[in-house]
């Protein structure tokens, strides 16, 4: 039986007057990768940060592995076992990768404030565990060697696989990717689409959001179509490409000239 | 991160500067001016965890030294109790404080963070200036008695000047510790960006008070020390102009690393006393323009900018040559 590692029910959420998600349902299966698209403003991004806590919601309820999140705090949904990326990248700039990387073991980390302060044998052990863990996921998105460069001054491209990398390191259950191939060239978006496979095959489900439709017929093991906030279609990427009512959504109807 | 060997290394080096500097003078004046130099160090370190790794304001710190000084004053002047004790209770106090004010107050976010700290030094001197029955308001507290340890009476500025730079020096590898591990990460992610630093698991609220906590317990090491080395308080060093001197001697020395608060307040602590003595009235004068150029040319303070500075004009004079 396929168990669903994600389970949304009729979600809502208002700003102000405006219904940015309205009733919407879904869930997400264990072990898939799964593509969120729509036109711009659909509520695409909002779903994520009601999911990761950052908005509360208006309505409904998530179940993340039969438990409820809605409405947890971010850092308790991060180490629940989900973790994202953002859409616009959000690294720590003043901090080396191997810092950023290294932060994002944060909640899988025990020390104290009094065995940090005196640097004590086990406190140091853990860092180094973690600093291996780091390099070598540094190294699964090929940024080793630019490891100790600060955050600042890498490139766009570099600072989404580094940001790929602080979300991945703990090896999450549920990965939440938002337009990680935004602002990339077609060969770095081939090998992020590479990436996102192997990340599956290593036991992380995905659900990510991207305009980019190569992008998303290539990787995607399942479509979610939504506008305005409301599902319009689900289905395997030919599935959701054919479907008349999302060609409307995306190209508009058929005007009558009569 | 590392520690690495380059700050052990700086540490140790630092130490053995410290430890012979006696060796060299034994004068006076130039002794209290270490002393002092240290007990700012203290507490600009403290500002530096909260300004410059965990990227949040105060503008209200002398509050926390006053009320570790004053705290060590009372409890052994008027109930004679022992200093360690007395100590002890002074940091206690400045934690549970600084755990109120910060839940509070760092909800908000610069200005008005700026404006809630810097409220709140300006309470916390009120109460010392007019609650006379306890703290002696203006007329001051007396007879503060000096530390003692295992019998030795710290009573020449020679040991206190060692015993105090002891525990600067113990500070000061204790904040690099901290800066080199989760903790140190988690705050410096804080300060770039809270969105990511929750989404990667970090609690801010907790980790912010903490900061504020730790700052606070520095400056109450601080203040209880001044008190034991003049043996005499009064409101003066408490004003809400003192809360602005620590800020400054970290923006000067440089905010992002322990070491600018070292630096910092040693740079100031000196300039204050040649500047009282030659520059008297104009004082206020230059300190504004050593900020002013300090901003423009090395925003992040003499620790980032003075390296960068020497590799640039090596980098000239080798180009000369060859």
């Amino acid at each position: 039986m396929v168990r669903f590692l994600l389970e949304v029910e009729n979600l809502c959420k208002t700003f102000g007057g405006l219904k940015a998600i309205n009733n919407l349902s879904f869930s997400v299966k264990e072990g898939l990768i799964k593509s969120i698209i729509g036109p711009n403003g659909a509520g695409k991004t909002t779903i994520f940060n009601l999911i990761t806590g950052i908005y509360l919601p208006s309505n409904g309820k998530v179940r993340f592995l039969g438990k409820k999140i809605l409405s947890l705090k971010p850092h308790i949904v991060t180490s629940m076992g989900i973790s994202r990326t953002f859409q616009k990248t959000k690294l720590f700039e003043d901090m080396k990768v191997i810092e950023n990387v290294m932060t994002g073991c944060h909640a899988q980390t025990k020390a104290g404030i009094f065995s940090i302060s005196l640097r004590v044998p086990w406190m140091r052990r853990e860092e180094e565990q973690i600093r291996a863990k780091a390099i070598s996921c540094l190294e699964f998105v090929g940024l080793k060697d630019i490891a100790d460069v600060m955050a600042r001054s890498l490139s766009h491209g570099e600072k989404r696989l580094v940001e790929l990398a602080r979300a991945f390191v703990t090896q999450p259950k549920l990965l939440l990717l938002d337009e990680p191939v935004a602002g990339l060239n077609e060969s770095e978006t081939l090998f992020v689409a590479d990436l996102i496979h192997k990340i599956r095959d290593k036991g992380t489900t995905i659900l990510l959001i991207e305009h980019d439709m190569k992008f998303v017929m290539k990787v995607s093991d399942e479509v979610l179509v939504i506008n305005f906030g409301q599902w319009i279609a689900e289905g395997s990427a030919s599935e959701v490409a054919q479907n008349p009512d999302v060609i409307e959504a995306y190209l508009g109807k058929d005007l009558d000239f009569a | 991160m590392k520690m690495g060997k380059k700050n052990y290394g700086a540490i140790l080096l630092f130490s053995a500067a410290i430890f012979l500097f006696p060796i060299f003078t034994q004068k006076q004046y130039f002794l209290s001016t270490m002393i002092f130099i240290a007990l700012n160090a203290i507490t600009c370190m403290g500002l530096v965890v909260l300004m410059g790794y965990s990227g949040q304001v105060s503008l209200g710190h002398a509050a926390f030294v006053g009320i570790g000084a004053y705290t060590t004053g009372i409890l052994t002047v008027r109930l004679g109790w022992p200093i360690s004790v007395a100590l002890v209770m002074a940091i206690c106090l400045n934690l549970v404080i600084a755990f109120v004010v910060g839940s509070a107050s760092l909800r908000l976010k610069g200005y008005y963070l700026a404006m809630a700290t810097l409220a709140f030094g300006g309470i916390v001197q009120m109460v010392l200036m007019n609650w006379t029955k306890l703290t002696g308001g203006t007329q001051g507290l007396l007879n503060i008695p000096s530390i003692s340890i295992l019998g030795l009476k710290i009573n020449t500025d020679l040991r206190f000047y060692y015993l105090v730079w002891m525990i600067t020096i113990a500070i000061l590898w204790i904040c690099l510790n901290m800066f080199h591990s989760r903790l140190g990460r988690a705050w410096q992610a804080i300060r770039n960006s809270e969105v990511a630093a929750e989404a990667t698991g970090i609690n801010i609220g907790k980790y912010k008070v903490l900061a504020f906590m730790v700052s606070a317990l520095y400056a109450s090491v601080s203040g209880s020390l001044f008190a034991h080395y003049m043996n005499f308080l009064d409101p003066s060093p408490y004003t809400v102009m003192a809360s602005v001197w620590p800020v400054l001697m970290i923006v000067i020395g440089g905010r992002c690393s322990v070491w600018g608060g070292i630096v910092g307040a040693g740079i100031l602590s000196i300039m204050h006393e040649l500047f009282q003595k030659y520059l008297k009235d104009f004082d206020t004068l230059a300190y504004g323009c050593l900020l002013v150029v300090i901003l423009i040319f090395m925003n992040e303070g003499l620790v980032v900018g003075l390296p960068e500075l020497f590799k640039k004009v090596y980098r000239k004079l080798s180009n000369v040559g060859g």
